[in-house]
């Protein structure tokens, strides 16, 4: 920090100018000035974070009208704060809770604001809470806000990152469960701010107070306020533990970490400690108790019951914390690259990648295959294996066959001929009667009509006649020729014909 | 049996451990137990690191996770691109590098994200997402060189254009998608990196994938470095940057 900012202006917010500074040795009021500023600054930066938090949260709303379903019944603000409260209350070192965990917390909630959901738009909703909780959008990375702080005379902006929650594997190594961050916890306790410490040194006080003067309701409501409190400071020490185990070349151990280990034990153990007691008294008290009071007393001690689980985790986490961290220097010394140097994959190495010449980029295919594809791991046929193939009986390829019902079917109607054999006698019969002289085809069919010969038989002499036009010889029956003029009469027209014996 | 032949057994079983990618120490008695000797006893420590070097291996990490190894040039267990994909052609083996990287991109994109505790679970990922990703990411290179763009020499062509060209000419016919189409090739990439231990699905109707923790940490302890270290040795003339 430059020397700028160790001396503020008496208007804290008059700006940039040095004129109105003043050295802050000069005089003792100055420095209390001084000292008031920079707590201020600090207050301020820690409540405008606290502000920043739930932006994700509160952006999910705002924004719900923007998505392709429905969901003005819902409040996703809501969902998204009983999914945090129900993801804390499951929080322990390795622990959490689970996608189940998180539905069967949400599922009345959801069903009561719409009481005909579906199991596919309650699974829907399910993931569009925690898609924003975990930033899927962003591929899980942290969310970035930028925000001003008073330093000194000075305002500076800066960036605050931020997480609500993360994915983890559980011990098993199969399942996979929610946990809050300290910023989502933080959320939860409505902390703007405060010192975690001091927070939790005051919770022990006003539960002791309201636990002593029969105010057990109050005491209910601040016992599972301290019990979240005291997974928040666990997770707070945890987090610092295990960016110094990760990269031990980053961290200063014994200069920082091990006063910070100090630090929390001494304040785990005077909790623990202060918790036992007002356990012990409260046991005795529910011990005699009766009615309402007995449920009260119960739940009470339900909630100081798991502040101390936290409380005894992280305690043994501290204990063992300097020899885990041991290890795992020496193990990383001999083996693992320093994280500190880990490049930004997107930037670095995939846009980098793109740009280069295909031909590059195909030689280094393999390359980059076995960095992040494994191993391969040959497969070798063992004698044994290869005797029982030779001498195995051949393989019979049994067709598959359709384990089907044929369909139910009915036969089509049989095709009628257009001409009966009645139609084709009637119109020869008409065709020899009547052709004793040479005779057009027009009159033939007005002649057809007056001895009522049906339509089939009519157009059989048309088609007959048409037929013996051009006819080879030996299909030759009657003569055809053109009649040189045309006709249209019952139905037919075009050219006339003239019909004849010869 | 000597002492030192149990040891060296011993140091083969859990080598063996390692090369299956789908056991973990999580399901495996015997793994968990070797894992823990490997921490322990610095006798076999020893055998199994020479054992794993002999065989063309280097050992990237070993917790209780898992023995995690890579195989080094001219090892056995060296991965061929047959392996991964049968006659591929020039084109497909240049998109399926891009993909892979891209995976690794998507799971890790930034340094930090990378150096979270090796159990956080990245971010889901599907193909249509990937291919989308790749696109965007393309079409960003298109725009900051469009000479490039414009030019049909193809010794010099870059390989975002084969991403795009395969996005657009693929992507856009029917419904279905083709094996070949960018998204077809980003679901076989998947598939593979499942078979080998380092994806898991999430949800098989809607291919969604995740990257598991023997994933982040083949990232974080070897990968990441290893290609940053390829891209910067690539000659000076084949990137624009």
């Amino acid at each position: 920090m430059d020397t700028a900012h160790d001396q503020p202006p008496d208007d804290l917010f008059a700006g940039n100018s040095a004129s109105v500074t003043q050295p802050d040795s000069v005089s003792p009021s100055g420095t209390t000035a001084s000292l008031e500023r920079r707590e201020l600054g600090d207050a301020v930066a820690r409540r405008t974070r606290s502000l920043i938090a739930p932006t994700p949260i509160l952006e999910l709303e705002s924004d719900k009208s923007k998505r392709d379903v429905d969901l003005s019944k819902h409040d996703l603000r809501m969902l998204c704060l009983v999914s945090l409260d129900t993801v804390i209350d499951r929080m322990g070192f390795g622990s959490g809770a689970t996608r189940r965990d998180i539905q069967l917390a949400l599922a009345p909630v959801l069903n009561a604001s719409e009481p005909d959901l579906t199991p596919e738009r309650e699974r829907l909703v399910l993931d569009i809470i925690l898609d924003a909780l975990l930033n899927e959008k962003r591929q899980r990375q942290r969310f970035v806000a930028r925000y001003a702080t008073i330093e000194g005379s000075t305002v500076r902006w800066l960036e605050f990152e931020y997480a609500l929650l993360e994915e983890r594997q559980m011990e098993d190594g199969e399942g996979r469960v929610f946990r809050a961050s300290k910023e989502a916890i933080n959320l939860y306790t409505s902390m703007l701010g405060l010192d975690l410490e001091d927070a939790t040194i005051a919770d022990a006080a006003v539960l002791r107070y309201q636990a002593e003067r029969g105010r057990l309701d109050d005491a209910i409501q601040t016992a599972h306020q301290a019990q979240i409190r005291a997974k928040q400071y666990a997770e707070h020490i945890r987090a610092r533990l295990e960016v110094a185990r990760r990269d031990v070349e980053q961290a200063a151990w014994v200069g920082q970490v091990l006063p910070v280990i100090d630090e929390a034990l001494k304040l785990i153990g005077d909790r623990m400690e202060k918790e036992r007691d007002l356990r012990r008294g409260l046991e005795l008290r529910r011990d005699q108790a009766g009615g309402p009071d007995l449920l009260k007393l119960t739940r009470l001690l339900n909630e100081i019951e798991k502040s101390e689980r936290t409380n005894l985790d992280l305690h043994r986490l501290l204990l063992t914390a300097n020899q885990q961290f041991r290890d795992e220097h020496a193990r990383q010394r001999l083996r693992r690259p320093s994280a500190a140097l880990l490049p930004n994959l997107e930037t670095d190495v995939l846009l980098p990648w793109l740009d280069t010449r295909s031909c590059e980029t195909r030689e280094r295919f393999a390359s980059a295959l076995n960095m992040t594809a494994g191993v391969h791991t040959p497969s070798v046929t063992g004698l044994d294996a290869l005797w029982s193939k030779l001498l195995a009986p051949p393989v019979v390829v049994t067709p598959v066959e359709a384990d089907t019902e044929p369909p139910a079917t009915t036969a089509l109607p049989a095709h009628q001929p257009p001409f009966t054999r009645e139609d084709f006698e009637a119109s020869a019969r008409f065709l020899r009667t009547e052709l004793t002289s040479p005779r057009r085809l027009s009159d033939l069919l007005v002649k057809a009509q007056e001895q009522t010969l049906s339509d089939p038989m009519r157009r059989l002499v048309v088609l007959l006649s048409m037929q013996q036009f051009g006819a080879a010889a030996d299909y030759r029956q009657f003569h055809v020729e053109p009649g040189g003029q045309v006709f249209a009469t019952d139905g037919f027209n075009g050219d006339d014909l003239l019909l004849s014996r010869t | 049996m000597s002492n030192l032949a149990t040891i060296a057994h011993d140091a083969g079983k859990l080598i063996a451990c390692a090369l299956r990618p789908r056991q973990t120490p999580w399901t495996s008695t015997e793994y968990s137990d070797l894992l823990q000797r490997y921490e322990s006893d610095s006798q076999f420590r020893s055998i199994v690191d020479g054992v794993t070097e002999g065989l063309g291996m280097r050992i990237v990490d070993a917790t209780r996770n898992g023995l995690f190894l890579t195989a080094t040039e001219g090892s056995p267990f060296r991965l061929a691109a047959e392996d991964y994909k049968q006659n591929m052609s020039a084109q497909e083996r240049v998109l399926h590098g891009v993909i892979q990287v891209a995976i690794a991109a998507f799971s890790f994109p930034k340094a930090d994200v990378l150096d979270q505790d090796d159990t956080v679970a990245p971010a889901h990922i599907t193909p249509v997402k990937l291919a989308e990703y790749i696109r965007k990411f393309a079409e960003a290179n298109a725009a900051s060189s469009p000479a490039d763009a414009e030019s049909d020499d193809t010794a010099e062509r870059r390989a975002w254009r084969e991403a795009l060209a395969r996005a657009v000419t693929m992507e856009t016919s029917g419904g279905k998608e083709s094996a070949r189409s960018l998204t077809g090739m980003c679901r076989h990439a998947l598939d593979f990196l499942e078979s080998q231990g380092l994806m898991r699905v999430v949800d098989e109707d809607n291919f969604v994938y995740q990257g598991t923790t023997a994933f982040r940490i083949r990232l974080k302890y070897h990968a990441a470095h290893e290609l940053l270290t390829l891209m910067r040795s690539a000659p000076a003339s084949a990137t624009t940057n």
